[in-house]
């Protein structure tokens, strides 16, 4: 008998499927045994990253957004990609408070959220072709904590 | 996402359950605008007990509810924030700019207090 560890999840990049997204992601962690926090943390940065991908990368236009997860051990990956417009200086957005769009009430906390509620963040990206965020966090579940 | 907004004295109360993410601010910010519209510099409390969920794209609609408020000589406060949402008001800085209670009782003082004398002149 084996243990699903990957699943993928193809969605339109329109806002309704924002919580779609974050539920089915934290639903395939959840065989982690997370605590409720560590749930909360992984459905926000999903939110955070699915989010981009809807208001930046495709702007105006519906495009695909691709949200895979995998599970190694008590750690789970979570990797959202987009083929969007794809972002010139990584760097720059990454850091707190940037915003590209200030006039729709974004702040520029999307990364810095990101990078806070999940242990490493790691952004590819390529002007005209798109963005691959990945997520990686380390599951510290309840019940493991019990045992030792 | 429910809002459900009430008129306490001075005070627009707003009423927030369910999840803040970008779907759902643009209607909470469509429905709250409308209502600041009528009155422009009056005061306005986010309770924000029912919330489950807050992402980025509510702290931006709760800040430029607060921008435009306080532009327009208003005032904010947000109370009851739940143990669910309060990681994400801390690390992106929205409890160090809108004043924050825990008890909607004391918000309301606050508020009540700080409306501009004017309004009883
Ligand atoms: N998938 C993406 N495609 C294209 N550009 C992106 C993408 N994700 C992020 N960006 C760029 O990086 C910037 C920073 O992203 P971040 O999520 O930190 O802030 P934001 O989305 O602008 O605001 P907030 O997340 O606080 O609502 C964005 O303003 C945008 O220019
Ligand atoms: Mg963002």
């Amino acid at each position: 008998m084996g243990t699903s560890t990957f699943m993928k999840l193809e969605i339109e990049s329109l806002s309704e499927n924002e919580s779609f997204a974050r539920v089915v992601v934290a639903a395939f962690a959840a065989r982690l045994d997370p605590t409720l926090e560590e749930i909360s943390d992984i459905k926000t940065a999903v939110s955070e990253a699915v989010t981009n991908a809807i208001i930046h990368a495709y702007e105006d236009r519906v495009g695909l957004i691709s949200v895979r997860a995998y599970i190694d051990g008590n750690v789970l990956t979570v990797e959202v990609e987009d083929w969007g417009v794809g972002i010139e200086d990584v760097e720059k957005a990454r850091q707190p408070l940037y915003t590209s769009k200030p006039e729709l009430e974004r702040s520029g906390m999307g990364f810095t959220i990101m990078e806070n509620f999940m242990d490493k963040l790691t952004v590819r990206s390529a002007p005209g072709q798109g963005t691959l965020v990945t997520m990686v966090k380390e599951i510290r579940s309840k019940s493991r904590v019990k045992e030792y | 996402m429910k809002i459900e907004m009430e008129q306490h004295r001075a005070v627009l109360l707003v009423r927030l359950t369910g999840e803040l993410d970008h779907h759902h601010a643009e209607q909470m910010r469509e429905q709250v605008d409308r209502e600041i519209a009528r009155h422009p510099s009056r005061a306005v409390l986010f309770n924000l007990r029912g919330l489950t969920f807050m992402d980025s794209s509510g702290v931006g609609a709760l800040l430029g509810r607060y921008r435009k408020i306080d532009a327009a000589g208003g005032r904010v406060a947000v109370c009851e924030v739940p143990d669910a949402i309060s990681r994400i008001t801390e690390i992106s800085g929205l409890a160090r700019i809108i004043p924050f209670f825990n008890r909607e009782a004391d918000a309301l003082r606050y508020l009540l207090l700080g409306v501009p004398s004017k309004r009883r002149l």
